[in-house]
């Protein structure tokens, strides 16, 4: 919590750490490792949708000069790369499967998984290995459809499951019967999204050497560095102490790059321990977009009953993702559409809820992405709010106010909404786009629209029941600052963000601290960067540790300066005794007598968890809503032109207040503000992980229309201000937040422009056209 | 092939199928220009060619004997960054850097050209950069500023 506001560092606009190495070309993404001797690794990957595997014959690509090894199943670890989901995590117990390996031995469940995979002197080479595998196969019966793969008689895709649901869940609160008797109207509407592609401009790939001495280095790209030597120890049984994970920067990550263990990792690890040489495997664009990381897609039923004043008194969700043949975080999504924004947007009385996500031999990967089920269950529920509200004649801005909870106000599930901005949320941003006004006064073909969200922020991790991030802080002897932190730079600018913080703790300018971030041999253990953590979280486990050190020196210069050290202070570099501050002693001065003088040495740490008492094993039971560390609110305003002959929607201008806590870095906390909004942009109109029979139809940007520089609209950011109970200064996470309205808000745009609502995204210029056809004819 | 980088004339071997990025990535050690796509759909590989902004990944490496090229590592001059690359990190232009290297290179191509120009223009410029992290409000503000310096 933050007392003053009176701050040298934090609310201000501050360079990033990072930004010198980027705009120079000197940050070192794992593709731009090169080592002697560095073989090319690839990967031979499942033409069908479903196949046995009758056999592999690698012995002609064995053979080809300048192959040095060729690897099938046999070769690799027998542990599902996953294999937490069905065990060794309290949130998944019992609600989870390990379906994912390195690479398959029986049976092929989509096209593009892991069959083989080779070594060679260079890509040329390894590509013709490649075709010389020959794999014999016997073609299965495949499904690709949810609602058919459910079906009696659906091919079954894993023996042991037969009807292919992998995750359920179903969960009531309250007096549903009674809330929906007692409704005025009742509203049921059906809504479908598509798979986002995450686009991120740096690809997914590895490059792993072993020492002699059985250490593995794997420079990747991933969020998580710390989780990934965790799964890779426990796949393959190397202790962890010998695995060396480094992913300092990440070029994007969007949740492809999270809590996954992926085939290529183990695939690359396995062919270099082979070889006994380094070996790189860079997927490239095609086979990125072929490798299919994906939101999974879902149909989500919503049925909503509401007095004649709108408040809303029970609320039905049913739910069905197609998680393709490998389950990955689809499970998670759908139990935190439903643990969060299902049961917390509004302040609903009796709610119940059925979910599941099933197996299909679609291609994609449905790992994490950018708010974890929110856009999509947002777009739902505030597609429908419009409705709602139109069908009582009020305004929608009303609607919304109308059903929230009171700041201040504790849920049923014992969510404490202390920092409770949303009613603000919505009142700055709808003054900001004159909503009244253009609403009273239309444009023809032009609309305005809205959506809210809620998002949960400081998520303490999915394996136990206090999982820590760390930091350590060293002190050097010239008063300079080592600060070594789990957190990977994915680019959201938590390294910013942690030095901002220590040095505001510490008193100290912002050049003494040098940050050293995802690399599992010098940093300690934390959870990563997702799940709008790492202002969060990194912050807080900052503070801790800076927290500690200021103590450290305020002791040692009390034996400098010869005085108590509570009456000891810093600032600029110096500590100063409170009374006579012209009594002072710089940093340097105390750092340099605790090193030369006392033989000590200065190191902190500052170990982070959710607050004791928040998380209760029970409440946060699996598809059970109990409370989350900290919530994060916004409404985003769109405002969008429709062309009635070609049914296509422009966007004009965006206007997003989000409730962010206190701001630490406002130029990032601006620049999630708008990248979010540009993403979710897309998602809305444009982007579509399109495939068929099994097949993704894009592969490359030409055909994936990812957002330019002259497709995007005026963006207002709007910061909205509130104190979190136990962000570091009052923070919360504001990474995925940013992407969750923008859909729903365009999709009612576009109603109020032109009389048609389109439930399915992305919202296409032929489906809007269909629409309007549609609407002619009625 | 004879090939000057920077002002750096190098004589190295080079295979008739090897793009240009192929060359300034593996030969050069040059990795500051970033590997999107190989198709020309992304940007991130942007390095001039006597001033001209090019797809690396798109040019045959033979073609660029006779001609100068500029990569990210060749615009600081004395030790001093570039004003643009000053402009991306006062404006807050820059997050996870993958597409920066790459989008600096169309400004100032851009700014060489035109040092004054307006913000559709500037859009025009980096219409080839795709950046999935900034929604390019930040990028274009910082062009626009560095017009200024």
């Amino acid at each position: 919590m933050s007392g003053n506001r009176e701050y040298t560092y934090i609310g201000k606009k501050l360079e990033r750490v990072d930004a010198l190495a980027k705009v120079t070309g000197e940050a070192r993404y794992f593709a731009d490792v090169q080592l002697p001797g560095m073989l090319v690794g690839k990967i031979l990957t499942s033409p069908h949708a479903h196949a046995r595997i009758l056999s592999i014959d690698s012995s002609n690509a064995e053979r080809l000069p300048g192959v040095r090894a060729v690897v099938t199943a046999k070769d690799m670890p027998k542990r599902s790369l996953d294999f937490y989901q069905s065990g060794e995590s309290d949130q998944m117990k019992g609600h989870g499967r390990a379906d994912l390996y390195a690479l398959v031995s029986e049976k092929v469940h989509f096209v593009g998984e892991e069959v083989a995979a080779v070594a060679a002197d260079d890509s040329f080479i390894a590509e013709e290995a490649l075709r010389l595998i020959r794999v014999e196969y016997e073609v299965l019966p495949a499904v690709f459809a949810p609602e058919e793969s459910m079906k009696p008689g659906a091919p079954t895709i894993y023996e042991d499951l037969p009807g292919n649901v992998a995750n359920h869940l179903q969960g009531s609160h309250g007096d549903v019967k009674k809330g929906f008797a007692e409704a005025d109207h009742i509203f049921e509407d059906e809504f479908k999204t598509q798979p986002q592609y995450h686009g991120a401009l740096e690809r997914h790939g590895c490059t792993c050497t072993w020492g002699c001495d059985g250490n593995l280095t794997m420079w990747t790209t991933t969020q998580t560095p710390h989780l990934l030597q965790w799964m890779y120890g426990g796949v393959t049984g190397t202790p962890m102490s010998n695995i060396r994970i480094v992913s300092s920067y990440v070029g994007g990550g969007f949740g492809s790059k999270t809590h996954v263990l992926y085939p290529y990792h183990v695939i690359c690890a396995v062919l270099s321990k082979k070889t006994g040489r380094p070996v790189k495997i860079d997927l490239s664009r095609m086979e990125d977009f072929a490798h299919a990381c994906a939101c999974p897609p879902w149909t989500i039923k919503i049925r909503t009953a509401v007095k004649k004043d709108g408040r809303i008194t029970a609320k039905h969700l049913d739910m069905t993702g197609d998680c393709g043949a490998h389950l990955y975080s689809s499970a998670g999504q759908l139990n935190q559409c439903v643990t969060m924004a299902f049961s917390h947007l509004y302040k609903v009385p009796a709610i119940s809820y059925e979910g599941r996500v099933v197996y299909t031999n679609n291609p994609h990967r449905a790992v994490a992405y950018r708010g974890f089920g929110n856009p999509q269950i947002s777009f739902a529920m505030e597609s429908q709010m419009d409705r709602i509200a139109e069908a009582l004649h009020m305004d929608p801005a009303e609607l919304r106010l109308k059903n929230f909870f009171e700041p201040g106000e504790t849920s049923d599930f014992g969510w404490k909404f202390d920092a409770y901005g949303l009613p603000e949320c919505v009142r700055k941003a709808t003054e900001a786009a004159d909503w009244k006004g253009k609403r009273r006064e239309k444009t023809p073909n032009r609309g305005i629209g809205m959506a809210n969200i809620l998002h949960m922020t400081g998520w303490k991790g999915v394996f136990g029941a206090g999982e820590s991030d760390s930091t350590i802080l060293v002190g050097k002897e010239d008063g300079s600052f080592y600060l070594y932190t789990d957190f990977s730079e994915i680019g959201t600018g938590v390294w910013t963000v942690a030095r901002a913080v220590a040095a505001e703790v510490l008193g100290v300018s912002l050049e003494t601290i040098r940050i050293v971030g995802g690399d599992t041999y010098a940093t300690p253990f934390g959870q990563g960067s997702y799940a709008s953590r790492g202002t969060y979280n990194c912050g807080n486990s900052v503070k801790l540790a800076a927290l500690d050190m200021k103590r450290q020196i305020l002791e040692a210069a009390a034996d400098l300066l010869k005085e108590n050290p509570e009456g000891l202070d810093t600032k600029n570099d110096e500590v100063f005794v409170r009374r006579t501050p012209e009594k002072k002693v710089p940093f340097s001065r105390v750092c340099w007598h605790v090193h030369f003088n006392l033989a000590k040495m200065l190191i902190s740490k500052g170990n982070w968890t959710m607050p004791a008492g928040l998380h209760d094993p029970v409440t946060n039971r699996w598809g059970s809503p109990g409370p989350m560390t900290s919530y994060a609110f916004a409404c985003q305003v769109a405002e969008v032109e429709v062309d009635p002959r070609t049914g296509k929607v422009q966007v004009l201008k965006m206007t997003a207040a989000h409730d962010v806590g206190y701001p630490i870095n406002l130029e990032q906390v601006e620049g999630q503000i708008e990248g979010g909004v540009v993403m979710g942009l897309g998602y809305a109109l444009t982007e579509d992980l399109r495939m068929e029979e099994g097949r993704v139809l894009v592969d490359d940007f030409a055909d994936y229309f990812v957002r330019r520089s002259q497709d995007v609209p005026e963006i207002n950011p709007i910061i909205v201000t509130t104190d979190d109970a136990y962000g570091p200064f009052g923070a919360k996470g504001v990474g995925e937040a940013v992407m969750c309205p923008t859909a729903a808000a365009i999709a009612n745009a576009i109603y109020d422009a032109v009389g048609v609502r389109i439930n399915e995204l992305p919202i296409t210029p032929a489906k809007v056209l269909k629409a309007l056809r549609e609407k002619e004819k009625r | 092939m004879k090939l000057d980088v920077n002002g750096q004339l190098h004589d190295i071997p080079v295979e008739a199928h090897e793009t240009l990025l192929d060359v300034l990535r593996n030969r050069l050690g040059l990795t500051g220009t970033k590997q999107g796509c190989s198709g020309g759909g992304c940007g991130a590989c942007t390095v001039l060619l006597d001033g001209r902004p090019v797809y690396s990944c798109m040019v045959f490496a033979a073609r660029a004997e006779g001609m100068k090229v500029t990569t990210i590592e060749g615009l600081a001059q004395n030790g001093e960054i570039h004003p643009i690359q000053r402009a991306f990190i006062d404006h807050g232009a820059v997050q996870c850097g993958y597409c920066t290297p790459g989008q600096i290179l169309s400004a100032k191509a851009l700014l060489d050209k035109n040092p004054s120009p307006s913000e559709s223009q500037v859009k025009e410029a980096i219409v080839g950069n795709l950046c999935r992290c900034t929604g390019y409000v930040k990028i274009v503000k910082a062009i626009l500023a560095a017009v200024r310096t």
